[in-house]
């Protein structure tokens, strides 16, 4: 194990180590916007997990400020294949049908601003 | 390095882990290989929740919600319910007692709501076997800035203004401690962190310790640059070996970092830290009787002064302070003395951790703002009386603290607000009684322990505390008399005025506290022979009501001591000089016609 020797081993260390914690200590964080992906039987078949993957790396990768989590079904008697709901830090929430990966891009630019 | 999607908190804390708790991390991380989702969710064994009463505890974040009364059994369906299939597993969900909804997210909960946590900010967050997660939540940073940018002085200073005072029982000014220590001029220095954690239910150190052990390591690095010690010393209870495991842990790591040891940030700064194992008297958590211990003498404490800040271990001038204010340390490095002080009261700043036991909903460990309630802490924390009893007293600070009752619900609580109401805040155990509490009997159960734990060095202690145990049993017994209260009084204060250290000094308190706060429950023992909470047996008395008596004989054939007699058919009688108070005749008769008085 390398020795930390200044603040910047440390910040490095702390750099890389809470990376991999973010999804633990983020949630805390109520200022946060949140993205709901339905994983309901349905959901999954229609390739909610794939979206669910791609919007945890593209936001890490932007930048954006949200937690991502995986709930079951997001609006009763909703069948629609990939369902997304965005609640934001007010309490305000909006949902998306039908989510590929294009329309997943449009979701997390919105809460880019 | 793998970016997990989610992860999984098990809680390792003493409580969970005596109930399976790292039977149900293994099965999680068996289920979820079997699912091959091993790389994408991560199972973390933590400190204790503080949810105890609950347990075992696990957390699933980033969703935030946590499940309760969790069995190793259940990894199965929590796989493959919320993991994979993102549903939450009901019946596991934690329901409130206040509108008996289910309740996922733990913030929500009247149990974490009015809680601030400083001490305990990794508890239950971490895994404290990982320096590096501790790192990744701005571990050693506090020290790297110390070191870094600030004088020994401006350490003192900002510690100073943050009115931050010793969390181990007296609440003395932890900044003014500090500048003794640092003021007094010798070759070798020492920072000594008392973890003996010896009053009877207690567990806040220990959590401490087992939950975030770096944020103590790290805190003592820092007492060592202000004050100018380079060796620091742990004075670790030997019945604490998960708490000492991973301080042996947390010390390999931090050396193996260069966070402990020598040319610390390449500043020049040496430190490093010894663990010393303690026998668990009670007594060798008096600082001066902790640092005879660790020398190798008896375990009894001496005059002050001197005080240890001008000659303590060895001779050398030596800090003493206690877990808890260590935790908070760092946190106050980093956020500042104003950010601390503005939480709290007017004279104690930051918060402080309760051990909460007794008739009481949730039992666990709470972190509270100073300058809460005691009315907020029962009623809200701590979910309310179990049962739907009635609130009785309240017992803090342990064997030196004392009973407090529904009038002193609403005072805001800090160190002065709980001396002055005769009580103390002490270590920070809390026990909550209801009416099932003889307050004559408590008096008496902290007296055993004193008396147990005197070392006896001085008389007023020695005997003193026995006398009044030997009086309270007297009025237990039904044979006190009028002037043994007074007795009781007089020789509690002699005591208190009379004794060395904190232990004769504090330890009537239980007595005089209850005497003044449940008088008339003494007065009923003495001139009526009566225990209102049914505890003292050599008060009770079953009766039979002939009225009601079938004459069945139950009773009498299940008495043990052949105390009943009576013909069949007709009503028995209770023998009350050979009675042993049993109870077993109530619990047989079905008619009802036996009851105790
Ligand atoms: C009988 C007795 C037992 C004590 N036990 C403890 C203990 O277990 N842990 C502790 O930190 N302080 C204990 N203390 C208080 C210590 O003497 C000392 O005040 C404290 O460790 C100083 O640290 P602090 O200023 O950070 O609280 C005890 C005091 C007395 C009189
Ligand atoms: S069991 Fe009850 S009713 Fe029967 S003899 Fe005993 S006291 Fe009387
Ligand atoms: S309380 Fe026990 S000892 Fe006393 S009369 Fe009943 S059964 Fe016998
Ligand atoms: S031990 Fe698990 S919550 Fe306290």
């Amino acid at each position: 194990m390398a020795q930390i020797k200044t603040l910047a081993d440390l910040q490095a260390v702390k750099e890389r180590v809470y990376a991999t914690m973010k999804t633990r200590v983020e949630a805390f964080d109520k200022s946060l916007s949140q993205i709901r992906i339905a994983m309901a039987t349905s959901g999954i078949s229609a390739g909610a997990k794939e979206i669910f993957d791609y919007m945890i790396e593209k936001t890490d990768e932007r930048q954006i400020k949200a937690v991502i989590t995986q709930t079951g079904v997001i609006a009763e008697g909703n069948n629609q294949p990939v369902v997304v709901e965005v609640v934001m830090p007010d309490g305000q929430s909006k949902i998306y049908e039908n989510v590929d990966k294009k329309s997943a891009d449009a979701i997390m630019d919105s809460l880019k601003a | 390095m793998t970016k997990y999607k989610m992860h999984i908190l098990v809680c390792g804390g003493p409580g969970c882990s005596a109930s399976k708790s790292e039977q149900i991390a293994a099965n999680l991380r068996s289920h979820l290989q079997q699912e091959g989702l091993e790389k994408e969710v991560n199972v973390v064994l933590t400190g204790c929740f503080g949810f105890c009463e609950a347990g075992p505890i696990i957390k699933i974040m980033p969703d935030n919600v946590f499940y309760v009364k969790v069995q190793p059994e259940d990894a199965k369906e929590i796989v493959n319910e919320h993991i994979i299939k993102g549903r939450m597993v009901e019946r596991l969900l934690y329901t409130e007692p206040s509108n008996g909804q289910k309740t996922p997210l733990d913030t929500d909960t009247d149990f974490y709501k009015k809680q601030v946590r400083i001490a305990l900010r990794n508890c239950g967050l971490i895994d404290p076997e990982n320096i590096e997660e501790y790192i990744a939540l701005d571990g050693y940073k506090a020290l790297a800035t110390c070191l870094t940018d600030y004088t020994p002085e401006k350490v003192i200073e900002i510690v100073s203004a943050s009115g931050l005072s010793g969390r181990g029982g007296a609440g003395f000014p932890t900044g003014r401690k500090w500048a003794a220590t640092a003021k007094s001029k010798a070759e070798q220095k020492y920072i000594v962190c008392n973890a003996d954690e010896g009053d009877p239910g207690a567990f806040m150190d220990r959590s401490i310790l087992e939950g975030d052990p770096h944020s103590v390591l790290e805190a003592m690095a820092i007492a060592g640059y202000a004050v100018g010690a380079d060796k620091g010393l742990i004075y670790i209870r030997a019945e604490y070996p998960l708490a000492i495991h991973r301080l042996q842990i947390a010390l390999d790591q931090a050396r193996e970092k260069g966070l402990l040891g020598k040319d610390i940030f390449s500043t020049g700064f040496n430190f490093d830290i010894e663990l010393r194992y303690g026998a668990g008297a009670f007594v060798c958590g008096e600082a001066t009787a902790l640092i005879h211990s660790m020398e190798g003498l008896r375990g009894e404490p001496t005059m002050k002064p001197p005080r240890t800040s001008d000659k303590g271990y060895l001779g050398m001038p030596t800090n003493v302070n206690n877990v808890e204010t260590y935790a908070n340390v760092p946190a106050i490095i980093l956020k500042g003395a104003d950010w601390f002080s503005s939480i709290g009261t007017e004279n104690s700043k930051g918060t402080k951790v309760f051990a909460l036991a007794g008739q009481i909903k949730n039992v666990g460990l709470i972190e509270v703002p100073m300058g809460i309630t005691l009315r907020e802490i029962i009623y809200e924390i701590g979910g309310g009386m179990k049962g739907g009893k009635k609130f009785k007293a309240i017992q803090t600070g342990g064997p030196s603290g004392g009973c407090l009752t529904e009038k002193h619900l609403d005072i805001p609580i800090d160190y002065k607000s709980l001396s002055d109401a005769g009580s103390m805040m002490g270590s920070g155990g809390m026990v909550i009684m209801d009416e099932s509490s003889c307050m004559v009997s408590i008096a008496k159960f902290y007296l055993d322990f004193t008396v147990e734990e005197s070392c006896g060095k001085c008389t007023p202690c020695r005997i003193g505390n026995k006398r009044l145990y030997e009086l309270l049993d007297k009025i237990t017994q039904g044979k006190g008399t009028m002037e043994d209260l007074d007795n009781l009084r007089n020789l509690s204060h002699v005591i208190k005025d009379t004794s060395l250290c904190g232990l004769g000094q504090s330890s009537p308190n239980p007595v005089l506290s209850t005497l003044d706060n449940f008088w008339d429950e003494y007065v009923e023992h003495v001139k009526e022979h009566k225990c209102r909470a049914g505890v003292c047996k050599a008060l009770m008395k079953y009766e039979i009501n002939p009225e009601v008596c079938v004459g069945c004989t139950a009773c009498a054939r299940n008495c043990p001591v052949n105390a009943i007699k009576g013909e069949k058919k007709q009503a028995h009688q209770i023998n009350q000089e050979a009675c042993i108070k049993c109870g077993t005749c109530m619990e047989k008769c079905k008619f009802g016609a036996i009851s105790v008085k």
